[in-house]
């Protein structure tokens, strides 16, 4: 097993897409690293197929670093890249008779007629499903993940996942860095005392 | 909704033209099964696959830090300073040869893995000559001269479905494979090659590849043979011809020697021709030397008018090297012919001379300068 070096390992999915657009090899590698086991399940699962899985993984990290200069991301990384894949497969879908295998399902769906119509629940179903797929990752796998990726979200992206507005999130931040400051700020009493 | 229907549908969502109600549909639909399909994926086939699915993308690792190792390395070099310092208080007249001492790195080698039907991995490098396993109907040989060959040992009774083999060179490796048709496949370093253990109740003889490799198909008229890599498909009846898809190489090049092929059901090359795909963008097609393309076979490295990063590539994949530059790369390019079974140290000698271009060797690392 390659060892990453520290730093990578510990920037955000932000910081990473900076360094990948200025054309940082270990950042783009440190992003498949981190998100190859996760991309690969999600294709793998909707797929079935471990050839078809390998190549619409590899495709979209090879694209990843040929329009690395032109990257610009307006959603989270995570989003950026389950939104490829999604594009993938229904782009492999329409190749190579591989539609006939999803032809059923899909009839199926559109005779029960539940389709969720609102734009911004269904980027929230697919943002849930990628939560779900991380929470599933072994425990070390996933710690790193999500302390990785923490300053991803942006406030809006973050009320948009817990349902609350974005003056919300910045609220409540702004309450826990309060808290935060009290309780240093005692310790630091406490500290000068002894 | 039927096939077409669908197609459309999607076709619509690709192009932006879908309407809102429409594409409702579509990413309802990928969400349920996104969140409902099961998933039977192992860790081991999940391993396996994310290491093909690494060796095809331009991966770049620093340098491993173990823990050991350096306090040990530190210890045996104080003790080799104390040793040496003593050496040439005795022995003044010694100190001037130590200077020419170099660092080299020795050649790569006939290294291969060859994953079974069943998905059993076997070490070409590490097995015995002779019979290492067997398929249904098949017999497959390691020979002395690292080269695996597929034979048929017995007519097999009914049409068995044919399971699919795997051979993959490692950085560093080669190998060369002769499939059941009787056609003979010589892989480059970090290359591999997708096929079916047995042709004969198949119409078309359809293999996958990465990497680079040189094919000498054998004549069967009625049984097209197609290798299918990365965003091309080449078809032809019986030929010689090299491809190189790298995945950290700009295009994708395939080179005619005899015959005839034809690329993604259009471009028919002629011998001495050279088809150039980029990854986005139409083929093109020139006339090259065609020893130069398939040089590596044949034991060599020939670089024409080369630039350096390019021909870096090439010996981080045959030495098992990694290369970083300090400053900007020389633009010069270069010419040079020399055998691939020599140290490194001898073609980057010979690439100095010309003093557009110095190398440092530490370890596994070269780093070029100008």
């Amino acid at each position: 097993m390659i060892r990453r070096p520290s730093t990578y390992a510990k920037h955000t999915d932000q910081k990473l897409a900076a360094l990948l657009q200025q054309g940082d090899e270990y950042a783009y590698t440190e992003i498949f690293e981190r998100y190859k086991v996760l991309l690969y399940k999600h294709a793998y699962r909707l797929l079935g197929d471990e050839d078809e899985a390998n190549d619409i993984i590899s495709d979209l990290f090879l694209a990843l670093w040929q329009k690395r200069e032109s990257l610009n991301l307006q959603v989270s990384l995570s989003s950026y890249l389950y939104g490829s894949i999604r594009n993938r497969v229904f782009d492999l879908m329409t190749h190579q008779k591989v539609i006939v295998r999803y032809l059923d399902s899909i009839q199926e769906f559109i005779a029960q007629g539940h389709y969720e119509t609102d734009e911004r629940i269904r980027a929230k179903e697919l943002a849930a499903i990628i939560e779900r797929e991380i929470a599933a990752l072994p425990p070390k796998m996933r710690q790193v993940f999500e302390f990785s990726r923490m300053g991803d979200l942006s406030y809006k992206e973050i009320g948009e996942m817990l349902d609350i507005t974005e003056g919300t999130v910045k609220q409540q931040v702004h309450n826990a860095v309060k808290t935060l400051r009290l309780k240093i700020h005692s310790f630091m009493v406490l500290f000068s005392l002894l | 909704m039927d096939e077409k229907e669908v197609n459309t549908l999607i076709e619509k969502y690709q192009n932006g033209t879908i309407s809102a109600g429409e594409k409702a549909i579509l990413e309802s639909w990928y969400n349920q099964q996104a969140a409902a399909r099961p998933l039977n994926l192992s860790d081991e086939t999940l391993e396996r696959n994310l290491e093909k699915v690494s060796s095809r993308l331009p991966l770049k690792y620093p340098a491993q830090h173990k823990r050991l190792w350096p306090r040990v390395a530190v210890a045996a070099s104080i003790v080799m300073l104390m040793g040496a310092g003593l050496f040439y208080y005795r022995y003044p007249q010694f100190s001037q040869q130590v200077n020419v001492v170099q660092q080299d790195i020795g050649p790569g080698g006939n290294k291969a893995y060859l994953t079974l039907a069943d998905g059993k991995k076997i070490s070409l490098t590490d097995a015995a000559n002779g019979a290492i396993a067997t398929q249904p109907g098949m017999s497959i040989t390691k020979t002395a001269d690292g080269q695996l060959i597929y034979s048929i040992v017995q007519e097999h009774d009914g049409r068995a479905k044919a399971g699919y083999n795997t051979i993959e060179t490692p950085k560093g490796g080669q190998f060369r494979v002769r499939l059941p048709d009787g056609t003979e496949v010589w892989l480059n370093s970090q290359s591999s090659l997708r096929y079916p253990t047995s042709f004969e109740s198949l119409d078309e003889r359809r293999v996958e590849f990465a990497g680079e490799g040189y094919f000498e198909v054998a004549k069967d008229q009625a049984h097209p043979f197609i290798v299918k890599s990365n965003g091309q498909t080449v078809k032809v009846l019986g030929t010689h011809f090299n491809i190189n898809n790298y995945a950290d190489e700009q295009a994708t090049k395939t080179t005619l020697l005899e015959g005839s092929v034809q690329l993604n059901g259009q471009t028919i090359l002629k011998p001495g021709e050279q088809a150039t795909l980029p990854a986005s963008g139409k083929i093109s097609i020139s006339q090259i030397d065609v020893d130069e393309a398939v040089a590596w076979k044949n034991g060599r490295f020939n670089f024409a008018d080369e630039n350096i990063e390019s021909i870096m590539r090439k010996l981080e994949r045959w030495y098992n090297v990694e290369v970083s530059y300090e400053g900007t790369p020389p633009t010069e390019t270069f010419t040079a012919s020399i055998g691939r079974f020599d140290n490194i140290s001898k073609i980057l000698n010979k690439l100095s001379y010309t003093n557009h271009v110095h190398f440092k060797i530490k370890g596994r690392r070269i780093t070029v300068m100008r």
